[in-house]
């Protein structure tokens, strides 16, 4: 049932409650998921593409929430570093031959105005609170040089190209786990050789799944495959979102904010 | 974790923004890899090194980059070295030493782990 897509969830109350809940709905789900997710990311989006390869030679920039590093190797003629604080995430960047370090994202490893560029792709959403988005953006900015380009992406409310349609801007978003990616069942393994039942966040239409709404590990059956389902906190922005958040963070400026495919790509320079 | 990105980092505490760089590295294991030499990327990288971090390390692994970098900038063999020990040398197993705070950062696999301990994240904020 579509509902599980609309399940509101409230801001949390303290900026520790916020660091409890990105802890349990997102950064654990992630490293749950991560060979799936692995599995079923490998395209890039043009505009984030276009971007990096457009960068010239020797530019050192930062990939913030890297994932399973499909950025990273786009431009070989820049040095990007990525980082996630899913530690599955960044040793499955590392075996792919990138640099990628485990670091949170509100707290960054980097000097500051050191730079070039920086992107961080489809990761703001997962912040729980409007302080700590503006935290995590000016903790980007903080490591740009000055004139140096951040790219940054979010999902939308709006879903129309994904076909679906959100009540609220909090959600939490459901993940089916197939089984061969499980680290904690056993019983799924006879069920793993239909590709074509790979079903993500962005494509699934889960009318056949029941369960209910907590974070973890529950069995679902869709077409004769049992997953687990695991459910990820995100907050989907709206028209001016980009543009209130920047508003609180001095010496930078928004670029460009468009949006694309439900997602809004916001180019930001600092001064 | 290569030396190029040892070089651009620092501690991940908020009290340590602006002084806890470069971290002191320790490294227990190391790897040399075999990327082609590119002049043009060596060149262009160049002023944004941080030149104390890269003479802190350069003796480590045995490159001699001589006293002079100023005077070696269009020297081949000077960026060959530089881009063998940036580019070419990557941190299998070590140590990151904070030279504000003292905080240690461990290096595993290749990755470093800079996540604080949830009780160093909320020190920071009462502070």
């Amino acid at each position: 049932m579509a509902d599980e897509n609309k399940i509101k969830f409230p801001e949390p109350k303290s900026d520790r409650d916020a660091y409890i809940v990105e802890n349990s709905h997102v950064h654990q789900i992630y490293d749950k998921i991560a060979l799936h997710f692995d599995s079923t990311r490998y395209k890039t989006w043009p505009i984030i593409e276009k971007f990096l390869l457009e960068l010239n030679t020797g530019l050192i920039g930062i990939d913030v929430g890297c994932g399973n590093g499909k950025y990273l190797g786009v431009n070989k003629n820049v040095h990007l570093i990525g980082s996630d604080i899913c530690s599955n995430f960044a040793k499955i960047s590392n075996e792919k031959g990138f640099e990628a370090l485990i670091a949170d994202g509100l707290l960054l490893p980097y000097k500051s105005d050191t730079f070039d560029f920086a992107i961080s792709i489809a990761v703001i959403h997962h912040f729980s609170t409007f302080e700590r988005r503006v935290d995590a953006l000016r903790e980007v900015v903080r490591t740009l040089k000055p004139g140096g380009i951040f790219l940054v992406t979010a999902w939308s409310i709006t879903q129309k190209w994904r076909g679906k349609n959100y009540d609220h801007q909090d959600v939490m978003v459901p993940w089916l786990l197939q089984g061969q990616f499980s680290t904690s069942k056993k019983e799924n393994e006879n069920n793993n050789n239909n590709k074509n039942s790979t079903t993500t966040d962005s494509n699934n239409n889960s009318e056949n799944s029941n369960t209910n709404s907590s974070s973890g590990g529950n069995i679902t059956e869709k077409g004769g495959t049992k997953y687990e389902v695991y459910h990820r906190y995100y907050h989907l922005f709206e028209d001016g979102e980009f543009e209130r958040l920047f508003k609180e963070i001095p010496g930078c400026e928004i670029i460009k904010n468009d949006l694309d495919h439900d997602n809004y790509n916001c180019f930001v320079r600092k001064k | 974790m290569k030396i190029l990105t040892y070089n651009m980092m620092s501690c991940s505490k908020k009290q340590c923004v602006g002084k806890g760089h470069p971290l002191k590295l320790d490294c227990t294991e190391s790897q040399t890899l075999t990327q082609d030499f590119q002049l043009e990327f060596i060149k262009n990288m160049i002023p944004r090194l941080d030149w104390d971090g890269i003479r802190a390390v350069a003796p480590m692994f045995n490159i001699n980059l001589g006293d002079n970098i100023e005077g070696q900038l269009e020297n081949e063999e000077f960026l060959k070295n530089l881009f063998k020990l940036v580019v070419n040398t990557k941190i299998i197993k070590g140590k990151l030493t904070c030279p504000s705070c003292n905080r240690e950062y461990f290096i595993e696999n290749g990755i470093p782990n800079m996540l604080l301990r949830e009780d160093e994240i909320y020190q920071d904020i009462k502070e």
